[in-house]
């Protein structure tokens, strides 16, 4: 089997309108940079602790032996708290973008429980490390509000001592998969078999807040589930796009357009519900519920509040 | 389609003070043309890891059964330029392959450019896709994602579906 990827990178020589990270002067043109948005990711440089990071935590060490150069962070758990390295200086995450989180991370030998915790506290990733140094990497999607956006390394319930070393966070791009002479394009989750369209959103693996027809979040992403507080909202938005033609946009002939909604009230744990017209079924998973989900299904576009 | 061409749904938290939500799940029948094939759809992601901010880096798309080369289209709105993607293939410090092409772009002109790449037998790999000015030798783009490929892996699987990381 062999493979190929297309790539369109588009030229746009536009002035530069203001003073930005790693950008000239007003007026200079743009120039071309590394993207890691973390600054001193290698923790070499400081005086007293690392500059650009800061910790929330009872027992940090801005130590020695790191997995490159000579310096590393380190950081000491309990089983009552978490605790966390955190940037100070970095270039923030916009809205509804993808990135990748790498690292590299070992625990001491006697480290046990609990898990180490990396990335914006808005799009957690919990992991297990052993006692050898090793690279992790996975990538996430930014939500649409960025109330508070926090980059943090740390550790959740762990009992022992974790180093930290060379974190990046840097933009990511995804490539979705095409079939049918090249004219059909799903992403993972998304299938057509037997003339039926099958799309889950998979909350286990290195890429979880993001798939192809996630379109808006409001929520927070917490490892392998989304947390909504009140007026929070996931929109998927299903379509089979075509390679080259970009997916329609919510009209506004869309205000009296809604088709179906059901409400989960109940508490039960594992509570699964399922809702039938048109030959659509959608079914959630909600293993915690305080209060009232609406799910709305539309098939023209929104009534508001989508973009 | 689904049957309509477009379908929205929306997970709203009303009245909550917190909401979980583990799974979620759609399905339906298409309207329309049917696919007589299975369609099993992939994502694969890419690092962005050096950008010029005048460029706009846009990924298509990826086609298992295609040939193995990476399509690189250049859309210039700037000036005339000569400019240089590549792509290569590293294992550790080793470089498994990498192969180049230079190209003249005029002003709000558009390219394409094929490069073919070969993935080593076995081991994790590193695949790069660079694009950098050809006179000065700026580095302008630069895209990279990790994999590995299992011992064993026929020839051809190589470059294939365990050629690239997928979710």
């Amino acid at each position: 089997m062999r493979t190929a990827v297309a790539v369109a990178v588009s030229g746009a020589l536009t002035a530069a309108v203001g003073f930005a990270w790693g950008q000239g002067l007003p007026g200079e043109p743009p120039k071309a940079r590394p993207t890691n948005m973390l600054m001193n990711g290698s923790f070499e440089s400081g005086r007293v602790k690392p500059y650009c990071w800061d910790t929330y935590s009872l027992a940090d060490k801005w130590g020695f032996d790191g997995h490159e150069g000579e310096r590393c962070v380190s950081i000491r758990g309990n089983a009552a708290q978490d605790s966390w390295w955190y940037a100070t200086g970095w270039r923030k995450v916009d809205y509804n973008k993808l990135y990748d989180v790498s690292d590299w991370a070992r625990a001491d030998a006697r480290a046990t429980g609990g898990r180490i915790l990396v990335g914006l506290n808005l799009a957690n990733r919990y992991e297990t490390v052993g006692p050898e140094w090793e690279r992790r990497e996975f990538v996430f999607r930014s939500p649409d509000l960025l109330p508070g956006p926090r980059f943090r390394l740390g550790v959740s319930k762990t009992e022992g001592t974790v180093d930290f070393d060379d974190v990046a966070l840097r933009p990511a791009v995804a490539v979705r998969r095409s079939q049918g002479m090249g004219r059909l394009v799903l992403g993972t989750g998304e299938s057509v078999v037997d003339g039926r369209y099958v799309a889950v959103h998979d909350f286990t693996g290195p890429f979880t807040s993001d798939c192809r027809f996630l379109y808006r979040s409001t929520g927070r992403f917490d490892h392998d589930h989304w947390i909504l507080d009140r007026l929070d909202e996931v929109v998927y938005h299903h379509d089979i796009s075509m390679f080259g033609v970009p997916p329609m946009r919510p009209g506004l002939r869309s205000s009296l357009a809604l088709k179906m909604a059901r409400e989960i009230t109940e508490t039960d744990p594992d509570s699964v519900r399922s809702a039938y017209q048109d030959a659509i079924t959608i079914e959630v998973e909600v293993p915690r519920c305080d209060g009232c989900l609406l799910v709305e299904v539309n098939k023209t576009g929104a009534t508001g509040g989508y973009h | 389609m689904l049957p309509q061409r477009n379908v929205w749904v929306r997970l709203k938290s009303m009245f909550a003070t917190r909401i979980e939500v583990s799974k979620y799940r759609y399905q339906s029948v298409p309207g329309g043309k049917v696919w007589s094939d299975p369609v099993i759809g992939e994502s694969r992601y890419l690092t962005a890891a050096w950008d010029d901010p005048s460029v706009d880096l846009q990924v298509g798309e990826l086609v298992p059964g295609g040939r193995s080369e990476v399509r690189v289209a250049l859309v210039n709105r700037g000036w005339w330029r000569k400019v240089r993607a590549a792509v290569s293939v590293q294992k550790g410090n080793a470089l498994v392959w990498r192969r180049e092409e230079e190209c003249y772009l005029g002003a709000k002109a558009a390219k394409y450019l094929y490069l073919s790449y070969q993935v080593a037998a076995e081991g994790e790999q590193l695949l790069k896709i660079s694009l950098a000015d050809a006179e000065t030798d700026e580095l302008l783009e630069l895209l990279e994602t990790r994999f590995a490929v299992a011992p064993g892996a026929e020839a051809g699987a190589r470059t294939g579906a365990v050629g690239l990381p997928s979710s």
